[in-house]
């Protein structure tokens, strides 16, 4: 019988990450802060972060974050970071983290005006 | 360790700093937070330097807080140091000196967005004259006040009636010096010593003769953070940093701990409480905390200030076993007796750190 | 004054100058191998033994040197290099003079100076080295600390000084991630139960055998491969290293606490000939080291009579640095052939000139 729901397990939604579908904000990120797309994910920045330590964020997830489409971690992390600029003290590849992070924060409207 | 590696650092990372002719932008935490800290810092400079310094009733906060919080957009924050500026040049001076080390943060930044980005400068001063019909002009020099400190460091360490130096077994204080993120983490270069082994507060340390302690977590923030801190959720964190800090400075048994910002100053301070509430732990002797000052209330100290003149009893940590070991001459009785004469309210006494 | 002349004059006596100097000695030509060290060997000197196959350095040096041992001028500081359209003149700080229609560059590498990433704590901290202490250590079987006491915890660091916009190196040194597989094995073997761990950003393992070491690190030797790379060094109150890094792999912020770290220095052109020769200098690549690294030779300034071969080329193990040397001596006879023939022809011509 057509609509019966109740087997007592369903059709779930894959765990892929979905590199087809568009990814704007990438995109964007890209052109405003070209740096980024040199970013080798080495994690230095993560190591040295003042927030890290307790909260687990760090720029090389935001970066990867964005890459990947998975924005709803995006917007998490970006709460935690508190300017420091420590990131971009230690990048290798002289990534500009900083404004990086506050163009992420317009694109993603963390900022509240 | 080697203590002549750091000298290497140190003399790569030197920056110009004016000699005279001063305009003083303060912060707007610190007067709340420690009010005798700046006045100290006008003093020293008027008094025992014979600086020109003027102090401007009419600037503003720089937004640095608001910025850092998300609240201030970029372009406002610009405005508003387009302002700050303009009423430097309206002042007839060149030499701009910050109170704050989130602000000195902040105006390099924008400085350097300007440098690089002059057709955003230029938008600025469009703002700025539609919404103020005021133009500016960028200073000649801009340093924090920490640096001048420093540059006068040994002027002021000629003329001190104390040193950082335990009276009663002769060895120098240990100290733990703290610098704000923003002071060079930002530009390396903007700060004395680099931002790896700052030599800013070290060297004021070590000319008061008092010994910097260096511990493994040193580089890290105070506990501040900013977001950390303001939004009530995560303020969990900001404590959480500061008793890692504690924790790991612990073994070296430091008398003092000294900043140059005022968000590190505030948290050392007040979260020694806190920590002590809930952890049960404090880190001084007997019960005592760590005294934690900014670097113009030491150099007071060093020059024979009144420490409650100072406002030292505005401090959440006892600041009694410091004086004692530098043997400072105060009189414990007019420690809550306001300058109008008339008693202030004396704190609660907590269980745990000791209050006096 | 002295004045030498000879076919072909080779400047640094590391494995790819001596690799030169025998095969063009072997040829016929009459050469010089001038070393400013007071020993031949360039890095051979210093290494204890060789990656892949843990051979012993000198027993790879003492072929080199033998029948050279006349050819070979030790402690010479060249002073200037010339150049007119026949020949090279080389002056020394004796001004004996030697020329030559061929110039051979084999000067090699210069460790990067790992005190300029400050944050390591190169230079500051007790028991930071480099790569290049630690083989001088292994030579000299004697791998202690300051204090005295044998490390039993041990991060090598990948890196250091390569890959880093921030000191200027953008290369990779090619030779450092095999060389800290070579000396963590190393250890693994002198000191039982010693733990090493290699922190890596991308293990570069590009050579033949090299990737027999890494399988050998892990499984006999149980090297610990973290892919992370230091972000900080301290130093807590016991003397030990407390080091911060990210654990890329399974994300978090990590931190390590060890007895002793070794830098894997990179290779940075020695400038020692370059900077008294504008000529010589002109051949500097974007990267940094000598030539352009194309594949086609052509361009390369060989017609001249200059030539390069080594580390000076970019970085290469020593088995590259011999293999181009020998390469490019080929390339220094023809050139020498080539002269000597339209010698020939110009004397030929001449002689029928004024006959005719
Ligand atoms: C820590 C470390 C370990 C290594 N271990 C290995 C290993 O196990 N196996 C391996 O294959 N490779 C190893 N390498 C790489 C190896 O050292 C190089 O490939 C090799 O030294 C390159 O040889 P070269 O002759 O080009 O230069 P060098 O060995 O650098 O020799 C250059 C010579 O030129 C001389 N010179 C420089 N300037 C002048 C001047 N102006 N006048 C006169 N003389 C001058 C120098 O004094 C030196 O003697 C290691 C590298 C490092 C950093
Ligand atoms: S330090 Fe730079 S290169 Fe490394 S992960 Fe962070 S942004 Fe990327
Ligand atoms: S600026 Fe933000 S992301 Fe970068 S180190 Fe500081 S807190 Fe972390
Ligand atoms: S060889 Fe390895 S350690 Fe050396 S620069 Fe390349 S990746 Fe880094």
């Amino acid at each position: 019988m057509i609509g019966m729901t109740d087997f007592g397990f369903k059709i779930h939604k894959d765990q892929l990450l979905d590199q087809d579908r568009p990814n704007v904000a990438y995109k964007e990120m890209i052109e405003k802060v070209p740096s980024l797309s040199l970013c080798i994910s080495c994690g230095s920045c993560t190591a040295t972060c003042n927030s890290s330590e307790m909260t687990g964020m760090g720029f090389r997830k935001l970066h990867l974050y964005l890459k990947t489409g998975l924005y709803v971690n995006l917007k998490r992390g970006l709460k935690y970071c508190q300017y420091c600029g420590k990131c971009w003290l230690v990048c290798p590849r002289g990534v500009n983290t900083r404004k990086a992070i506050v163009e992420m924060k317009r694109i993603f409207e963390i900022y509240k005006t | 360790m080697k203590v002549d590696g750091k000298k290497v650092f140190w003399n790569e990372y030197q920056k110009d700093i004016a000699d005279d002719q001063y305009y003083f932008v303060r912060s707007c935490i610190r007067q709340n937070f420690f009010p005798g800290a700046e006045e100290a810092f006008i003093r020293i400079l008027r008094n025992d330097l014979g600086k020109d310094l003027y102090t401007d009733p009419n600037h503003t906060t720089c937004t640095g807080i608001g910025y850092h919080v998300d609240l201030v957009k970029l372009e406002t924050t610009m405005t508003v140091i387009a302002r700050q500026f303009s009423l430097m040049a309206e002042a007839g001076y060149h030499n701009f000196v910050i109170s704050c080390v989130t602000s000195f943060g902040l105006y390099n930044e924008i400085l350097d967005i300007w440098e690089k980005h002059p057709e955003i400068e230029e938008q600025v001063r469009d703002y700025l004259y539609r919404s103020t019909e005021r133009e500016f002009r960028i200073p000649e020099n801009l340093v924090h006040a920490s640096d001048i400190i420093f540059k006068f460091k040994d002027q002021i360490a000629a003329k001190t009636r104390y040193k950082l130096v335990n009276q009663y077994t002769g060895k120098p204080l240990q100290v733990v010096e703290h610098i704000g993120c923003h002071y060079a983490k930002i530009f390396p270069e903007k700060g004395i010593g680099g931002a790896e082994h700052p030599y800013v507060l070290a060297g004021l340390i070590e000319s008061l003769g008092g010994e910097v302690i260096d511990y493994p977590e040193k580089r890290m923030c105070c506990g501040f953070g900013f977001r950390q801190y303001f939004i009530k959720a995560s303020r969990g964190y900001s404590l959480s940093c500061t008793y890692r800090k504690m924790k790991s400075m612990e073994p070296y048994q430091p008398d003092l701990i000294v900043t140059n910002c005022p968000g590190c100053n505030f948290f050392f301070d007040r979260w020694q409480y806190v920590i002590s509430e809930t952890k049960g732990e404090t880190y001084g002797e007997e019960g005592n905390g760590i005294p934690v000052l900014t670097y113009e209330e030491v150099a007071a100290l060093a020059l024979g200030y009144d420490p409650w003149h100072l406002g030292l009893q505005m401090h959440q940590v006892a600041v009694e076993p410091l004086l004692g070991k530098m043997g400072v001459d105060y009189d414990p009785a007019v420690k809550y007796i306001g300058f109008s004469g008339k008693q202030l309210s004396k704190p609660q006494i907590p269980d745990l750190l000791k209050v006096y | 004054m002295k004045r030498t002349e000879a076919d072909c004059i080779i400047i640094g006596a590391g494995p790819a100058g001596l690799k030169a100097g025998t095969i063009l000695q072997s040829l016929g030509y009459k050469i010089f191998i001038l070393e400013k060290e007071y020993q031949p060997g360039g890095k051979l000197l210093l290494w204890n033994t060789l990656f892949p196959h843990d051979e012993s350095a000198m027993e790879i040096l003492n072929p080199l040197l033998k029948d050279q041992k006349k050819n070979i001028m030790t402690s010479v500081q060249i002073e200037t290099i010339t150049k007119s359209p026949e020949e090279f003149t080389v002056a020394d700080q004796n001004q004996t003079i030697y020329t030559s229609p061929a110039l051979f560059i084999s000067t090699g590498f210069k460790p990067f100076n790992a005190g300029r990433k400050e944050e390591y704590g190169y230079g500051i901290y007790d028991n930071v080295i480099t790569s290049v202490e630690l083989e001088d250590k292994l030579k000299n079987n004697n791998i202690t600390m300051t204090n005295g006491k044998v490390p039993g915890k041990v991060a090598m660091i990948h890196c250091v000084g390569s890959r880093d916009i921030k000191v200027g190196n953008e290369y990779c040194s090619s030779v450092c991630c095999i060389t800290g597989i070579k000396q963590a094995m190393e250890l693994g073997k002198r000191i039982p139960g010693i733990q090493v761990s290699c922190l890596y950003m991308d293990l570069r393992l590009n050579g033949r055998f090299y990737e027999d070491n890494y399988k050998m690190a892990q499984m006999s030797h149980k090297i610990q491969f973290i892919r992370g790379r230091l972000s900080e060094t301290n130093e807590d109150v016991d003397g030990s290293l407390v080091i911060r890094y990210e654990d890329t792999l399974a994300g978090k912020p990590a931190k390590m606490i060890v007895d002793m770290i070794v830098l894997l220095v990179g290779m940075q052109l020695d400038k020692s000939v370059s900077r008294i020769c504008p000529l010589i200098n002109e051949q500097t690549g974007t990267d940094g080291f000598f030539g352009t690294g194309k594949i086609d030779f052509s361009s390369n300034p060989q017609k001249d009579g200059l030539f390069f071969a080594g580390a000076c080329t970019g970085p290469k193990n020593i088995t590259e640095s011999m293999n181009e040397a020998s390469r490019v001596a080929f390339e220094v006879h023809h050139f020498l052939k080539n002269s000597l023939i339209s010698e020939i022809h110009d004397r030929h011509d001449r002689f029928r000139l004024q006959n005719s």
